[in-house]
């Protein structure tokens, strides 16, 4: 008994780890594909395989896919986030056998066809965003410039076992299965380094402009490690600027300045780490550009106000979230907003970053020892390196 | 059966002050109207990581053509509390106030760590108190709904402009009519709270770790404070006949239809034709919230135009009836998210604002018991022949 406990969390080379259930009867799987670091092309290149990933496989087409994983309640779909490509699906324990096959298809042997990339293209091209992402990632992608064999050899590069990192959700009884399975499946694949054309490091061009009313101002601070010593530290920071309703986006900018409706202050993954950002979203007006240059004084003037008590509130914030799942979750990672809810993701894209384990009650302990200037010296350093960025609405 | 005797007796005892308890055992939560007018849903949940407390305070009554945003506008300012410092004052002690304006009621959350049920209760006391409200503090909290107006998603704008070519003025968007917000006197605003706030118009849910007999007394001793009032009848939310269809400034499609309360078995039918609709289409959205009046079944897609149209317009008999074993999944799915855990008493709160009696659990007898023929009808009620449609072009 205790040896199969002790097979559930187990890590199979490479990459892959089994761990319990998180609905009964389904197996769950979180695949995470690491993408390089790559330029204005290559992020039009990477989402167009995020678009056509699921299209069809050798050996699933994409309806099949559908009504595999529809009724588990975690129908399949593919996210890319700005350091990987995030791949999601349930299956039904009574479709067990299908698990394996349905990964490494969509892992290995997607058809990445050119007239997917294509209609991907068309579609992608005419796609409106919404305003709050739209604003974390401004760049205008050119999708048109994007290659269809570079994009397939950047899968087959991502696709390596060496840039995957998998958790498995399934019961002890179907486990060994899985591993023999993910086993032989692995030992057929052709591991070959991919050779991709250098990375174009142009900047893309942001939008400077949103067609609509409304206007953001970002506030993007340098990158963080979240393996670093002293991450509790920059996280209760963040908690400090923008947990809650005693924060000090809410203070400063909502009950403040009375200019906005949304505002938070969130750390974003990014290929570099974890980007400290506060996003304001208000009504375009003619003071856009005003007020694009008011947000970070607002800021500043209560972070050096900062006591104990807002210490203490910070810490709270986090043991609400962390412990009871309460309150505003600053860990943003595209669709999977909020975060803390899903610990099948969590702890994949964890040690996807870090190598280690996501462990929040940890984080949440060695908060309670830092003191107010510390957490105060870290939200001023995150203003600081933040640079403003402002895309205006047309009205 | 010792524990409702024990129940039921205690219950008797708490609402002596007026005429028998109106009083539901639906295991192992327990509902029941006080002598004053307002009702009391508790429901234990051992496993439960906070201690959640809702205080829904019902529309009934409140005629939304002359007072659009009003109501949301009362939200606003009543969960600062007296002092503007309620929420920071909660979230110190780890707690946590939600607040939404929906069109059968308002909803005030407190999540509590377990054990502080007078926090909560507290906090209750500060929202309903509010009052002395200036135009200046209506002016600038008016700014900030306006900011929430326009933040409106793109499925929300959609689903606004099928409710309002289905129900007209009985479908008003909840988050109100800026011009009518902006106009609100502080007298008007004073008149509305205290006809929320009137107890025969409040439900209070207490879910979590919190044993019945507990619940059920602090409950009711905290509900009992209030003077007792009159409920207002519920107006009937007729919806027109379809088909309609809208232009909406925002980049999607959806279709609409009107459904019956959710006690009635074609709502069921058509919200489960919609979860499996859904299913079909990458990113489709499905909206319906749980009414005991007539709602809105609605499925949607944002940033695309054409796809969900095609695909419904397209549906046949034979469709229908190879997706009904999966949408009688979902649906169960769908009633297992809403009447089980956190949202339990969300839900059922919600709708015992509109139907004291209202079962939640008969949704799931309703969900297996859907015929070929009724989901056939519920399919063919979103084709553009029949549905309300929505659509807004980049």
């Amino acid at each position: 008994m205790i040896g199969l406990v002790g097979m559930l969390v187990q890590t199979m080379a490479p990459g892959v780890t089994i761990v319990p259930p998180v609905q009964p009867g389904v197996i769950t799987v979180e695949a995470l594909m690491r993408s390089p670091n790559v330029g204005a092309i290559g992020r039009a290149e990477l989402t167009l395989l995020g678009e056509t990933l699921l299209s069809d496989t050798h050996e699933y087409g994409h309806r099949q896919m559908v009504k595999l994983t529809v009724m588990s309640g975690d129908t399949v779909r593919c996210d890319v986030l700005p350091d990987c490509l995030r791949i999601r699906f349930g299956v039904s324990e009574a479709d067990a056998a299908s698990v394996i096959p349905l990964l490494t298809n969509i892992l290995h042997d997607s058809e990445l066809r050119d007239d997917d990339f294509k209609a991907a293209i068309d579609s992608l091209s005419f796609r409106r965003r919404d305003y709050w992402s739209s604003a974390l990632e401004p760049e205008a992608l050119r999708f048109r410039e994007a290659h269809a064999d570079e994009t397939r050899a950047l899968y087959r590069e991502m696709g390596r076992p060496e840039n995957l990192v998998i958790s498995i959700a399934a019961a002890p009884n179907v486990a060994s299965d899985l591993y023999k399975a993910w086993q032989s499946a692995l030992a057929t694949w052709d591991k070959t380094p991919q050779h991709l054309l250098p990375p174009n490091h142009a900047i893309p061009k942001p939008t400077f402009h949103r067609r609509g009313k409304l206007t953001t101002i970002v506030l993007r601070g340098a990158a963080i490690d979240p393996a670093a010593p002293d991450f509790a530290t920059q996280l209760l920071a963040v908690f400090g600027l923008g947990g809650g309703k005693d924060s000090a986006v809410w203070k400063g900018l909502r009950e403040g300045l009375g200019w906005s409706y949304r505002q938070e202050a969130i750390l974003r993954n990014s290929s570099t780490g974890l980007e400290p950002v506060v996003e304001v979203v208000t009504v375009h007006s003619d003071a856009d550009i005003d007020r694009s240059l008011l947000v970070r004084p607002a800021l500043e003037k209560v972070v050096d106000k900062w006591t104990e008590a807002d210490k203490l509130h910070a810490v709270a914030a986090a043991e609400a979230l962390f412990s009871r799942g309460l309150g505003l979750d600053p860990l943003y990672f595209k669709g999977t907003k909020p975060a803390s809810d899903d610990a099948l993701f969590m702890n994949t894209y964890w040690r996807f970053k870090t190598g280690q384990n996501w462990q929040p009650q940890a984080l949440v302990a060695a908060m309670r020892n830092v003191d107010v200037k510390t957490m105060q010296a870290a939200a001023t350093k995150m203003l600081e390196s933040s640079n403003v960025e402002l895309i205006q609405g047309t009205g | 059966m010792i524990l409702s005797a024990a129940i039921f007796s205690l219950l008797c005892g708490c609402a002596q002050q007026g005429a028998a308890p109106d009083v539901g055992q639906d295991p192992p939560r327990m509902r029941f109207r006080l002598a004053n007018g307002s009702q009391l849903l508790v429901e234990p949940a051992a496993q439960a990581k906070n201690l959640t407390v809702h205080l829904f305070a019902s529309a009934a009554g409140v005629d939304e053509s002359k007072t659009s945003g009003m109501r949301h506008l009362l939200e606003h300012l009543c969960v600062k509390g007296h002092d503007g410092k309620l929420d920071e004052r909660l979230e110190s002690a780890g707690a946590f106030l939600q607040a939404r304006t929906l069109r059968d009621a308002m909803d005030i959350e407190v999540d509590v760590p377990p054990g502080d049920l007078q926090m909560a209760f507290d906090a209750l006391s500060d929202v309903m108190r509010g009052g002395g409200w200036s135009a200046s503090d209506i002016a600038r909290e008016a700014g900030v709904i306006e900011q929430e107006i326009a933040l409106q998603p793109e499925s929300g704008a959609l689903a606004s402009s099928l409710w309002a070519q289905a129900y007209g003025g009985n479908g008003y968007d909840p988050l109100g009519d800026i011009a009518t917000i902006k106009a609100t006197t502080p007298e008007q605003l004073e008149a509305l709270r205290r006809e929320t706030f009137a107890s025969a118009n409040l439900v209070l849910v207490i879910a979590g770790p919190i044993d019945l007999r507990s619940g059920i007394k602090l409950g009711t001793s905290y509900l009992n404070l209030l003077p007792a009032t009159k409920a207002d009848g519920a107006p009937v939310r007729a919806a027109k006949p379809g088909p309609g269809r809208a232009e909406v400034d925002a980049f999607g499609e959806a279709r609409g239809v009107p459904a019956p309360p959710l006690s009635d078995s074609e709502c069921v039918a058509k919200l489960c034709a919609a979860l499996a609709i859904a299913s079909e289409l990458k990113d489709a959205f499905v909206t319906y919230t749980p009414s005991a009046l007539g709602g809105m079944v609605i499925v949607g897609q944002v940033g695309e135009v054409g796809t969900l149209g095609k695909f419904i317009d397209a549906l046949d008999e034979g469709d229908a009836d190879e997706m009904l074993a999966r949408a009688r999944v979902l649906g169960h799915r769908w009633a297992i998210r809403q009447g089980d855990g956190v949202n339990s008493g969300y839900t059922r709160g919600l709708l015992m604002c509109r139907n004291p009696r209202f079962q939640f659990d008969n949704v799931s007898d309703a969900i297996d018991q859907i015929s070929v023929a009724d989901f056939r009808a519920a399919i063919l009620a979103f084709n553009s022949s029949h549905a309300f449609t929505a659509v807004g072009l980049p």
